[in-house]
């Protein structure tokens, strides 16, 4: 170890370990494979030529866009938004109840300096966003885990869980759910979940944290209301991200919520990055303004659509049924399978010498588990990719199983 | 640098605040001590203190950090078996003081750093916006042991809107910041990078940076007259600062916040020196000034308004002169 830098690292350095999805990319980047294993949205529906209109406004606004903008974010894009989302959370937040970001994983870090003290709880869905359970992490907490069934969180757990909690001395900052088309279990929380959920935060003073990158990408059923429209109390923060409905390259998400957590959270944002891009702001609300986040989305859900298909058909016909369950997405980007005699380590070694690549369940579990799930993305492939992939994938499991 | 780095060596990162966080992430437990200028920047000691950093200062004169005073101080902290993480250094036109650190300095800085064994952060925002003498070389240059990290930024070179900048150090430590990275904003804007290496690969960093340099050396030579013209020397001091973007003022007499509160009924605004010091004590007969961003006409007016103020506290009963 290096005498300088490895015997001076922090506590948390040392224990902080890489996504293994970020680690997996080279072996999924291998020429021939086909990679299920990245939560990445198609490049070719990514809106280049309607974006790169927008690019007219550096000759109008230079000056001011290659100026520090302010921590609380673009007050254009901001307005936009505020109007754009008010369907969902009920109605228009005021500037104020809104903070533009780097991204919605920024929101997980704020939220993590914001909120918790090292040896803090969070309550998180069981499995959960691998992402923000590390940021999280960082920041000190540790994870209480509620399962997930078709329906999303199972709420009724809550209050035992967060009784036995308290009763033991630990304290419950929030509790972190990923709404809509959870990664990586691919279920939405039902509508009277949510209602059950915003009860039981204001009976128990504990805020809800929901996060909400998916949420517009819905390829059957309705929308249904944000769990911040369903609450009264204040007590919700709700991030979003233009990652899936635009572009992930701009790294611009936000959050919306209660001006003291807002405030909190932009005086955090001043020291970790002191703004978000101007530039990104700009070009994104010029894209918005001209009307194409409106009338690009359809094509979006669209193209994921055929491909959340694509994989349902190709499961029913290349998976060993009668060994593997999965519930179908409504929207977002994965499927979660459940195989409870092929451990989806081995399955990952064998898949791979197949040449066809997915993410083993167990990092998403904050307090292990996981041994037998797989996330499955869906929205990077091509329809073709994907029966070929999961034909590849359903070899591999019937050769783990033949040989158990 | 001294060489041409490998991409190992680099993290490209939204802003130099974010090398400080993550840094911090990757070093500092809550309570470890970081050793800093005193004044210093204090967006980067918001960040530091954040992570729990304590402060342990050294004052500054014309030449920058005085390293002589360093030993003392370390090895007071050492007795006490706690942990000294980085010194934390702004080596060239230092914010708020606007002085280099001179190159005999850098050399005993290193030599210290080594001895103890005690990582630098040497943090260089404004080394190319240097309007007369020679570069100085950089402590990461003058180092190969590797305990440099050093760090700069496209915001004065270029354009703070870009929000991108870049460190620099051994594998070890930006491999470890590139992890803690991923949970913090996941990556930095591919739109950002990619706009600014267009920008560089057409030529533009260097053939504008010339254009950049001249603009903020009039600005320097319209401040430097206008506080001659305005200032009398026996109440205010300063040292012409030889590149960057702030002038650091003395007024023996006078509390710079009070200062401050006349200065804004004339519609005049600066930072009280207070503000820089991370330990809250100092700084109060201190003021910095930034003359990037009024023209010279605006700042001439400024600079008028503040002699005016500063001759108005004066005439006020109960005020001391020496």
């Amino acid at each position: 170890m290096d005498k300088f830098w490895g015997s001076n690292f922090s506590n948390k350095a040392l224990k902080v370990r890489p996504s293994p999805i970020r680690e997996m990319l080279s072996v999924v980047n291998q020429p021939g494979m086909i990679s299920f294993a990245g939560g990445m949205p198609a490049p070719d529906v990514f809106p280049v030529k309607e974006f790169h209109e927008g690019t007219e406004v550096f000759l109008r606004d230079g000056p001011s866009l290659l100026q520090y903008g302010t921590t609380e974010g673009f007050t254009p894009l901001k307005e936009y938004l505020s109007e754009w989302t008010a369907p969902r959370m009920g109605r228009k937040a005021a500037l104020d109840e809104m903070l533009l970001t780097s991204g919605s994983q920024q929101v997980l870090d704020l939220m993590g300096w914001a909120m918790i003290d090292p040896g803090d709880y969070v309550i998180t869905e069981d499995p959960s966003y691998l992402a923000a359970l590390t940021a999280f992490h960082n920041h000190g907490s540790r994870f209480i885990g509620i399962p997930t069934d078709a329906e999303g969180m199972v709420v009724d757990m809550l209050p035992e869980k967060i009784e036995k909690a308290r009763s033991e001395g630990k304290k419950v900052k929030f509790i972190y759910t990923i709404v809509n088309f959870q990664n990586p279990a691919g279920c939405t929380l039902s509508l009277e979940r949510r209602k059950k959920l915003v009860e039981i935060s204001n009976k128990y003073g504990v805020p809800i944290f929901e996060d909400d990158p998916y949420g517009y990408v819905r390829f059957d059923g309705d929308h249904l209301p944000s769990i911040f429209s369903l609450d009264q109390e204040g007590g919700v923060i709700y991030a979003g991200s233009f990652s899936k409905i635009l572009a992930p390259g701009t790294r611009i998400g936000w959050c919306t919520g209660s001006r003291d957590i807002i405030r909190k959270l932009t005086v955090f944002k001043q020291s970790t990055d002191l703004c978000s891009s101007p530039i990104s702001q700009a070009l994104i609300y010029e894209y918005c303004k001209k009307g194409y986040l409106d009338a690009h989305l359809p094509k979006i859900v669209a193209d994921y659509r055929a491909k959340r298909d694509a994989m349902e058909d190709s499961f029913k016909k290349y998976l060993p049924l009668d060994e593997v369950s999965w519930v179908k997405p409504e929207g977002g980007f994965f499927y979660w399978i459940h195989m409870p005699h092929i451990d989806a380590e081995d399955l990952f070694k064998k898949a791979i010498e197949k040449k066809v690549a997915f993410v083993i369940g167990a990092p998403f579990f904050a307090n292990g588990g996981g041994e037998h799930n797989a996330r499955i993305n869906y929205t990077y492939s091509t329809p073709d990719t994907i029966e070929e992939g999961v034909k590849r994938l359903g070899e591999a499991m019937r050769e783990m199983l033949g040989k158990a | 640098m001294g060489r041409k780095l490998s991409t190992s060596e680099l993290l490209i990162t939204a802003g130099s605040a974010q090398v400080i966080d993550l840094l911090c992430w990757a070093l500092l437990d809550r309570g470890d001590w970081v050793i800093c200028e005193e004044p210093t920047f204090q967006g980067a000691t918001g960040t530091m203190f954040n992570h729990g950093a304590r402060f342990l200062t050294v004052p500054c004169d014309g030449e920058g950090m005085k390293v002589e005073l360093l030993p003392e101080r370390i090895e007071r902290i050492r007795a006490a078996g706690e942990p000294i993480k980085f010194i934390y250094t702004i080596v060239n036109f230092h914010n708020p003081l606007g002085c280099d650190l001179s190159l005999q300095r850098r050399a005993r800085l290193l030599e210290i750093a080594r001895t103890y064994g005690i990582l630098i952060l040497e943090d260089d925002p404004y080394g190319w916006v240097r309007f007369e003498g020679e570069d100085i070389p950089s402590l990461f240059s003058m180092d190969d042991s590797g305990l440099v990290v050093f760090s700069s930024t496209f915001s004065k070179i270029l354009a703070p809107g870009t929000r991108v900048a870049w460190c620099a150090g051994r594998d070890e430590i930006i491999r470890k910041m590139t992890v803690l990275k991923e949970n913090v904003d996941t990556c930095t804007s591919v739109l950002a990078q990619a706009i600014v290496w267009e920008y560089c690969r057409l030529g533009y960093l260097d053939a504008f940076l010339p254009r950049i340099i001249d603009h903020y050396r009039k600005k320097r030579d319209g401040m430097e007259t206008a506080l001659k013209k305005h200032l009398s020397p026996d109440r205010v001091s300063w040292q012409k600062p030889g590149g960057g973007f702030f002038y650091w003022l003395t007024v023996p007499e006078i509390p710079a916040v009070q200062l401050l509160e006349k200065a804004l009924e004339k519609k005049v605004a600066f930072v009280p020196g207070n503000a820089f010091y991370p330990t809250g004590s100092g700084g109060l007969n201190n003021f910095r000034m930034c003359f990037t961003f009024a023209s010279t006409e605006m700042t001439d007016l400024g600079v008028r308004y503040i002699g005016e103020a500063i001759r108005e506290f004066e005439q006020e009963p109960g005020h001391k002169k020496s």
